[in-house]
């Protein structure tokens, strides 16, 4: 491991010979749990056979959701006090660790509680993105790679889907709330 | 690797096998590392903070229970080694014993947040062997200023443990488990004056030199009842007090050190304690006893593998040079003909020291390469020291064969043979062995290992749980020390396993090999082949002595004897027993595929290591390789080692293939169909079917699209 890599993955800054670094912990169903230091973590990806509508949901400490489907192979990597998680098929979404509450693995209803509190899903999945249960009132914003800000397609009940078909080819950021992502289709 | 789980369909007269294994998270550390975690045994991710110390580097200083140790592996995953390590000759330092305990401690404690200290103690092999096949860059520390090198390192040590032998040696065991802990150099009071007098004068955290105990028990019960509950239980070290060699890895992992002889009742019932309280198939003792067959029999009893390496050193070292083993292709072998088959073994691979020292010497004499031999060595290189393994593998010619020493994943003894009578169990029930197995199995596999010596023998339920947990496993070979009445005989395990007694099984001379070969070929008579195997006395009989059994041999049978390679002389065995063997070992066998990028012979080489896999040319995810064997074999099973066998990333794994299986090359028969596979290893029993050819077809790949064959074993009988 190079030095530099070390330094930068401390978070906060050394003092009087001890400093603060991020840990991943694995909490697992029998009540164990299993830490690796960020700093070692090249990355994380899935071994998944007809995974379903399984999936890796990232939950924010405001409430969201981030779904990626298995089956997109998605590719988790940590860098900079970011978490990137890249499916296959689609653009990176990106997250700092520090306003990550939790990861979780399951369907889209793992999302349920927080979605009861203002929260939605954020799914990736064949080249599109379905945004689901957007909070009342909060309106998706979407932007052009340059930072036009370009209209918002009609949605209902809650649920935005966007793909070629409605926005056109292109890398495209969608902002939702304090979560904002850039999208490629 | 993991264990292969298929669930087999009937269909149609072929077998469909469907994936079975769960979405599994893949963690790659930075130091090549890889971490298997079950998606459904995870709650929940999260990411806190941790408060840790820094040396005046800048590093995190790792303190013993926040290592990477995952359930599957012997050790912890180590940060790779500093791009320059300082080294200390510690006998050219006259160094005394108990300096010497204190600077492989400073070693372990160092060495656990980052390799950076080599400590010489052991002149044997040339200074620059490991090193050297570590890949790693040396600055030597002036011996006549040794603790330079603690002062070095001093930030990174918070104070010492005081000790004296006056009252017992055993107190230096035990400053070393409370120094691994807490981050301690265990001194005695000399020890303590010599590093003030060179400007480190540390804190006493704990003194022992109050302590009133006298005698091993007393004081390992102390270390018991006050220190191991914080050790952890997946390592003991058993070191004779003041032998500084394997300290530095069980101080690193907060091991205890012992050092308790099991014939005497009260040390036994101290070392019963702590063996108690460790795992089957996952814990190990490391070092070495007061006395053998006691010593591994007791820790055998708690079904507890002991790796035997009471002067290895610099473990913490080479263990964090994480590399693949890469097992060389097995040459190919001529048909069976009524000879005599003869495979002669050399001793004492399962202690990781002679492997390191004694070995590496031996290994350089003539007469190696001039005709088969088999050495054992132990599995657990592939985690102490892959790129020792693949030292010997580099060096090795196509007459040194491999094998596990006794008796798989460190040495268990099940069965001395050598007891009151003629013998006694040190475990009598297969079950209690099983995660034993379970373990050896994914250690022989990770290290190339086709043949097991067992020490010395095993109960019928424990051959049957090789049979059931070892499908890695060409044959087994016991002891034959004559103890009982008669010979031991040969035998077959659940229809597959051979069991090869050796006799001799541990000899000093070639006349005595000799000797004992001919109490049977002396009776043969050219009508079928005949089967000898013998062990050699490695401190007595190296490969320079060893070479004379070749015309001692011929001229007990003139041109009638075949001295073999262990891997082929088990599958000679099952020929001519008429048992399933490996048809891809067969010199006749043709092999063609398509679309190449690299050759079709890798395909079936006996090698699943990268460099010597079939890689095809397009990335379309589709890719075929067949062999023709020449005459019709009653094909019964294949194994198949995909992508990750060789050490690649799992999405390369072959996803969905079948087997196919033709009298003439023209008409196919398929008779596995495998999709949606993400395993290692496909390994699948079927209904004995007649063929001549077999096919792989590759019809979706590993992510890349691009087709990767580790290797290929076809098992059929005449």
């Amino acid at each position: 491991m190079k030095k530099n890599l070390v330094f930068a993955t401390l978070l906060l800054v050394a003092l009087s010979g001890q400093a603060q670094e991020k840990v991943m912990n694995i909490l697992k169903t029998d009540g164990t749990n299993a830490q690796t230091r960020v700093a070692d973590m090249k990355q994380i990806s899935f071994l998944a056979v007809e995974a379903g509508d399984q999936g890796l949901l990232v939950k924010t400490l405001d409430g969201e959701t981030a779904f990626v489907l298995f089956e997109s192979n998605p590719v988790v990597t940590i860098s900079n006090g970011k978490l990137t998680v890249k499916p296959s098929s689609a653009t990176a979404m990106r997250f700092e660790i520090n306003d990550i509450a939790e990861i979780l693995f399951g369907d889209e209803s793992d999302a349920t509680p927080i979605r009861k509190t203002e929260g939605f899903a954020f799914v990736m999945q064949d080249g599109s993105v379905l945004l689901r249960n957007i909070p009342k009132g909060i309106k998706p914003c979407i932007y052009s790679i340059d930072g036009r800000n370009l209209p918002t397609p009609p949605f209902q009940g809650g649920e935005l889907r966007l793909s070629r078909a409605t926005l056109g080819p292109g890398i495209f950021i969608v902002k939702v709330g304090t979560l904002s992502t850039k999208i490629k289709l | 690797m993991k264990k292969i789980f298929l669930l087999a369909i009937a269909l149609l007269g072929t077998i469909q096998f469907m994936a079975q294994q769960p979405t599994t998270m893949i963690t790659t550390l930075t130091n090549g590392a890889i971490l298997r975690t079950e998606v459904s045994e995870v709650e929940k991710i999260t990411f806190v903070d941790s408060l840790f110390n820094l040396n005046n580097n800048g590093y995190r200083i790792l303190e013993a229970d926040e290592l990477c140790w995952p359930d599957d592996r012997l050790l912890p995953y180590f940060p790779a080694p500093a791009s320059s390590i300082r080294s200390l000759d510690m006998p050219a330092a006259s160094l005394s014993d108990e300096e010497r305990v204190m600077f492989c401690t400073l070693q372990g404690i160092v060495n656990r947040t980052r390799p950076r200290i080599i400590l010489y103690n052991h002149n044997e092999e040339p200074r620059d062997t490991w090193p050297t096949a570590h890949n790693l860059s040396i600055t030597a520390t002036s011996t006549s200023a040794p603790y330079t090198l603690v002062k070095l390192f001093k930030d990174e040590i918070k104070g010492l443990v005081l000790y004296s032998n006056e009252k017992s040696n055993h107190y230096s065991n035990l400053a070393v488990t409370i120094a691994g802990l807490d981050r301690l150099l265990p001194v005695t009071e000399g020890i303590r004056s010599k590093l003030v007098a060179n400007g480190m004068d540390f804190p006493v955290v704990e003194d022992l030199t109050s302590l009133t105990m006298t005698n091993a028990y007393a004081i390992y019960n102390y270390l018991y009842n006050n220190y191991w509950s914080r050790c952890n239980h997946r390592l003991l070290i058993s070191e004779r007090p003041n032998i500084p060699y394997v300290h530095d890895i069980g101080v690193a992992c907060g091991s205890a050190c012992v050092w308790l002889d099991p014939r005497t009742s009260s040390e036994r019932s101290i070392l019963d304690k702590f063996l108690k309280d460790m795992t089957p198939g996952r814990d190990f003792v490391l070092g070495w006893y007061p006395e053998e067959r006691s010593g591994v029999g007791e820790a055998t009893k708690y079904g507890l593998s002991s790796v035997p390496a009471d002067y290895f050193e610099n473990a913490t070292v080479y263990t964090a040079v994480n590399k693949p083993v890469k097992i060389p292709p097995v040459p190919k072998r001529p048909k069976l003909e009524n000879k005599i088959y003869a495979a002669v073994y050399i001793s004492d691979g399962d202690n990781i020291q002679y492997c390191q020292h004694a070995m590496a010497k031996i290994f350089e004499q003539s007469g190696r390469g001039q005709m088969a031999m088999n050495w054992t060595i132990s599995p657990a290189l592939a985690d102490f020291s892959p790129s020792m393994l693949n030292y010997y593998y580099g060096k090795a010619t196509n007459n040194d064969c491999f094998v596990s020493g006794p008796s798989g994943m460190g040495y268990t003894m099940p069965f001395n043979g050598l007891g009151s009578g003629s013998g006694e169990y040190y475990l009598s029930s297969g079950p209690k062995l099983t995660p034993y197995i379970q373990l050896t199995q994914r250690y022989i596999e990770k290290a190339g290992l086709r043949v097991i010596t067992i020490w010395d023998n095993i109960s019928t339920s424990q051959r049957k749980a090789f049979a059931d947990n070892c499908p890695y496993l060409y044959g087994l070979t016991i002891n034959d020390y004559e103890r009982q009445n008669g010979r031991l005989p040969y035998a077959v395990q659940s229809g597959w396993l051979p069991i090869a007694p050796q006799y001799p099984c541990y000899r000093g001379t070639a006349d005595e090999m000799a000797e004992f070969f001919n109490r049977d070929i002396k009776n043969f008579k050219g009508t079928e082949p005949m089967f000898v195997t013998g062990q050699a006395d490695v401190w007595n009989l190296g490969p320079d002595k060893l070479i004379a059994l070749r015309s001692k041999l011929n001229a007990l049978s003139p041109n009638n004897v075949k001295i073999v390679r262990a891997d082929h002389w088990f599958n000679y065995y099952n020929e001519a027993r008429h048992l399933p063997f490996n048809i891809t070992m067969l010199q006749d066998m043709a092999i063609t595929s398509s679309p190449n990028k690299t050759s079709a012979r890798y395909a079936a080489d006996g090698s699943p290591s990268d460099g010597y896999i079939w890689i095809s040319r397009t990335s379309d995810g589709t890719g075929w390789v067949k062999m023709d064997f020449k005459e019709t074999y009653k094909i019964s099973r294949y194994v198949i080692r995909h992508a990750e066998a060789a050490g690649l990333e799992p999405q390369l794994n072959s996803r969905d293939f079948t087997i196919e299986t033709s009298l003439d090359g023209e008409t196919w028969t398929t008779v596995g169909t495998h999709t949606g596979n993400t395993l290692p290893v496909t390994d699948a029993s079927i209904t004995p079917i007649d063929a001549r050819y077999v096919r792989v077809n590759v019809t979706n790949s590993g992510t890349d699209g691009i087709v990767r064959i580790g290797d290929i074993e076809i098992y059929g009988a005449h």
